[in-house]
């Protein structure tokens, strides 16, 4: 009897500790809902810091007076978390900056970026391990989190005061520091964005003089080139081994050309029509057109068989067999500027890719694909910074065309030279051996603020040339496609943006490869309204509405 | 002659199946072997091979264009002998410390006299049932003030309860007629399990030295959750950070995109396999015959 009282308490005992474990065990999500990483200590950040703070504040008054970060007596740590480019410590870099601005320097170097974001939110979770300085990519449900939990400082009063990184994106892009603001001030700066276009149309130079053909300019033009390149042997060798288009495997990306033949359409993003509303794009009755052109093009073997499968970019290339590809602009300038290319002109010297001129089509303003305004990648000072704006001061003089030539590349003479023409030679690159064996330090705090203007040596003159190029030849349609400012408020989207983009890539895929029909393209649209396509557009509709009313208003006070 | 003899005299002679069905064996393995082999094979040739050849992928039977500046480029990191400082310690402390103590918890388990021993071993089995989570673990890790410190790699892995399992059951095989004629000869229960229990179990330790082992060279997440300072990274944290910034110039959107040396991505994740796998595949050979031998123990007899 006695045995039996002893098991039943026993059994109690552990079915208390079992249920006490797993409720610590999940205990840790906070109500903030899901997470953009889907990260299980993303909840944490917010629960944690949301136990000891109460929420954003305002930022507390800044004096007009600015602080000179070059004459400070005492001594100021900061603690930076970063992931990219040069990660050694006491580097001769690093040392320069410390004496320069009385500062010492503890680097948190993230993991990578399969692990770095979980890392991130446990740093930001711990009050006393948080960085003064902290990096993170995409995590915009987590940075909403730690704005609402004050664990980020307003820096929009210090923006005023400290003008490089502001100066310097108003100069590139006036929307980027739209993008990046919150609506009750600035509490992340952007640490990079990508150029406005960063891909341009390439053609096999060689294949062309043998076949005796002109550049291609318009959309009919290109569909010749291409069927000319697969069936009347580019190459000369006697093989029916060649192809018209290729490149990147189930990336739309790679059918751009065909795609901004028609405008108001595009393979992901949505798109504003000419009422105003907003459309989402692999939905828009454009996208039929482009649909046709490229499915007619794949059914007579005029595109590499294997551009529906989800193949590497880079291996493409290196073993080229078409003469057509939408790529990457820095493939196109010197030989040895990239692996790929390396690899492929090994195989073949006498080949020659050149970037050519976006082709006309039926819309007749030809457009290269507009990357977003908005920067990939943020960081921001913490709470935990013992001085804000001495921080954002220094960080803010870091980034003076002259200190970030220093930190990325070097002191002239020593590191990097000009040739007569202007162009940059390095004399010890910012990957090379020697940077890292030497300890020199050079790409410190990569993507912590990355100029893409004349200070950027890493670009050659006619690589930068031709991003100018192709971001001034992108504008137009960049200016016909939606950017949401902030997607945490866009949650049918959220909601429903897997199943949509499951069944677009389906469709859109099937129809390319031949085992889907265009005849389905209504029964594709109601099965997306049955995914929830009308609200999310809804929903979109109405956020892009606010967005506008709010950038009108942010540039008028900009003015 | 005579032994010669001898053995020819007490051979058995198959029959035809049977020589099949050994004929069939031996292929069939040495199948499943090569199928084992071929992709560690692959990536040692690749990571050996030329940078353009690797750019064109394809399976590398072969070192296509020898090349070793792939390994030059690993082990140029000063982070790498850093990372196998950490390792290498890390490795023998949790090994040594973890086989340890975890031999001498099952062998508490296995005795049918220690108190609570039942509901002892429920709560060792609750612990392979229900994890706490990783935010719970950092916590626990920072209120020990052991973030950014070694020993936060070695102290959660200690003990698995995987393992005690099978010592446990290993322990229990042993018969009780060797601790009651050591306890004759005066012995205390430490005496007897170091002196006696230990030596008798040696199959069984082997087998959880390199499950510790290789369960300790691999981990690289407790350095991703709980150490901050680069200088005290496990080497295969150090590897996996230098992969990712090898590929992530690639990754963001082909910018800035410079070959600056005679390795790539997929070179660069070659070479660092090989890194990271060839200590351990060292130990291998040494505690085989043991570990085959400790887990058919611990699992029939469990």
């Amino acid at each position: 009897m006695k045995k039996k009282l002893v098991k039943r308490l026993l059994a109690t005992a552990l079915v208390t500790v079992m249920t006490a474990s797993m409720l610590v065990g999940c205990g840790s999500g906070s109500s903030d809902g899901g997470s953009t990483s889907g990260s299980e200590t993303s909840d944490a950040g917010s629960s944690d810091a949301g136990a000891s703070d109460s929420g954003s504040e305002a930022a507390a008054p800044v004096s007009d007076e600015k602080i000179d970060v070059l004459n400070q007596s005492e001594k100021m740590t900061l603690k930076v978390a970063c992931m990219t480019g040069f990660t050694q410590t006491d580097s001769q870099i690093e040392q320069w900056l410390e004496e320069k601005y009385n500062i010492d320097i503890e680097m948190i170097v993230l993991p990578g970026w399969a692990d770095g974001q979980q890392k991130i939110s446990l740093l930001m979770a711990d009050d006393n391990e948080r960085p003064d300085i902290i990096w993170w990519w995409s995590m915009d449900t987590e940075y909403t989190a730690w704005k609402n939990a004050g664990l980020l400082v307003d820096v929009s009063e210090y923006q005023k005061k400290y003008t490089n990184i502001v100066d310097y994106y108003n100069k590139m892009d006036p929307n980027t520091m739209f993008y990046t603001a919150a609506e009750d001030g600035m509490y992340r700066i952007p640490g990079d964005v990508a150029e406005p276009s960063c891909e341009c149309l390439l053609i096999r130079q060689d294949w062309l003089d043998n076949l005796g053909l002109e550049v291609p300019t318009t959309l009919d033009e290109l569909k010749e080139v291409l069927r000319a390149f697969t069936e009347d042997d580019p190459d000369g060798n006697g093989q029916n081994d060649t192809y018209g288009l290729g490149g990147d495997g189930y990336d739309f990306r790679s059918f751009w050309p065909f795609i901004q033949a028609y405008g108001n359409t595009h393979y992901d993003r949505f798109c504003v029509n000419e009422d105003g509303t907003v459309g989402y794009g692999p939905a828009q009755e454009n996208t039929k057109k482009w649909l046709a052109d490229v499915a007619d093009l794949y059914a007579k073997g005029y595109i590499t068989p294997n551009i529906t499968t989800d193949t590497d970019r880079d291996e493409e290339m290196a073993k080229a067999n078409f003469g057509v590809t939408y790529s990457w602009i820095a493939w196109t300038t010197t030989k040895g500027n990239s692996s790929a290319m390396n690899a492929f002109y090994s195989a073949n010297p006498d080949a020659k890719w050149v970037a050519i001129d976006m082709v006309k089509g039926e819309n007749g303003n030809p457009q290269e694909d507009p990357a977003t305004s908005s920067a990939w990648a943020f960081f921001g000072i913490t709470k935990n910074c013992s001085d804000p704006e001495r921080a954002y001061a220094i960080w803010d003089d870091m980034c003076s065309e002259e200190n970030y030539i220093h930190r990325r590349f070097g002191v002239e003479g020593e590191h990097w030279e000009r040739d007569e023409d202007g162009s940059v030679n390095f004399i010890i690159g910012n990957d090379s051996d020697e940077n890292n064996n030497q300890n020199i330090g050079l790409k410190l705090f990569d993507n912590l603020m990355n100029r893409k203007d004349e200070c950027n040596f890493d670009n050659t003159p006619e690589m930068q040339a031709l991003f100018d190029k192709s971001g001034a030849e992108s504008r137009d349609y960049a200016a016909s496609l939606v950017e949401w400012k902030d997607i945490t408020k866009f949650d049918t989207w959220i909601d429903h943006s897997t199943d949509i983009e499951d069944e677009k890539n389906q469709y859109l895929w099937g129809v390319i490869a031949g085992s889907e029909s265009l005849d389905n393209w209504d029964a594709y649209i109601e099965q997306l309204d049955a995914l929830g396509l009308q609200e999310v557009l809804a929903q979109g509709n109405e956020i892009y509405a606010a967005q506008k009313a709010e950038m009108e208003e942010y540039f008028a006070n900009q003015e | 002659m005579a032994a010669k003899n001898k053995t020819a005299g007490t051979a058995i002679k198959k029959s035809t199946p049977e020589k099949v069905f050994t004929i069939f064996n031996y292929a069939f393995f040495t199948l499943i072997s090569i199928i084992m082999i071929i992709p560690f094979w692959h990536v040692l040739m690749m990571s050996l091979s030329d940078v353009n050849e690797t750019m064109k992928g394809g399976i590398f039977l072969y070192v296509k264009g020898f090349n070793v500046d792939t390994y030059s480029q690993v082990f140029k990191n000063p982070m790498i002998w850093t990372g196998f400082a950490t390792a290498i310690g890390v490795t023998l402390i949790g090994t040594l410390g973890g086989t340890l103590l975890t031999a001498m918890m099952a062998y508490a388990l296995s005795k049918p006299r220690l108190r609570f021993g039942k509901v002892l071993m429920v709560l060792v089995l609750f612990t392979m049932l229900f994890y706490g989570g990783t935010v719970p673990s950092y916590l626990l890790m920072k209120n020990l003030r052991l973030i950014d410190n070694r020993w936060a790699l070695i102290l959660p892995g200690l003990i698995s309860a995987y393992n005690v399992i099978v010592m446990r059951s290993f322990f229990s095989s042993i018969s009780d007629s060797f601790e009651e004629s050591a306890k004759l000869d005066g012995a205390n229960d430490v005496t007897i399990f170091f002196r006696i229990i230990i030596p008798l179990s040696k199959a069984s330790i082997a087998t959880i030295v390199l499950f510790n082992a290789v369960m300790y060279w691999n981990d690289y997440f407790s350095t991703v959750l709980y150490i901050n300072s680069t200088d005290k990274w496990a080497l295969q944290a150090v590897l996996r950070n230098m992969l990712t910034n090898t590929q992530q110039a690639m990754q963001q959107a082909g910018v800035n995109v410079r070959a600056s040396s005679n390795v790539t991505a997929e070179t660069i994740k070659a070479g660092s396999v090989v890194v990271a796998t060839v200590p351990i595949l060292i130990i291998y050979p040494f505690l085989q015959k043991y570990f085959v031998k400790g887990v058919m123990i611990g699992g029939v007899k469990g």
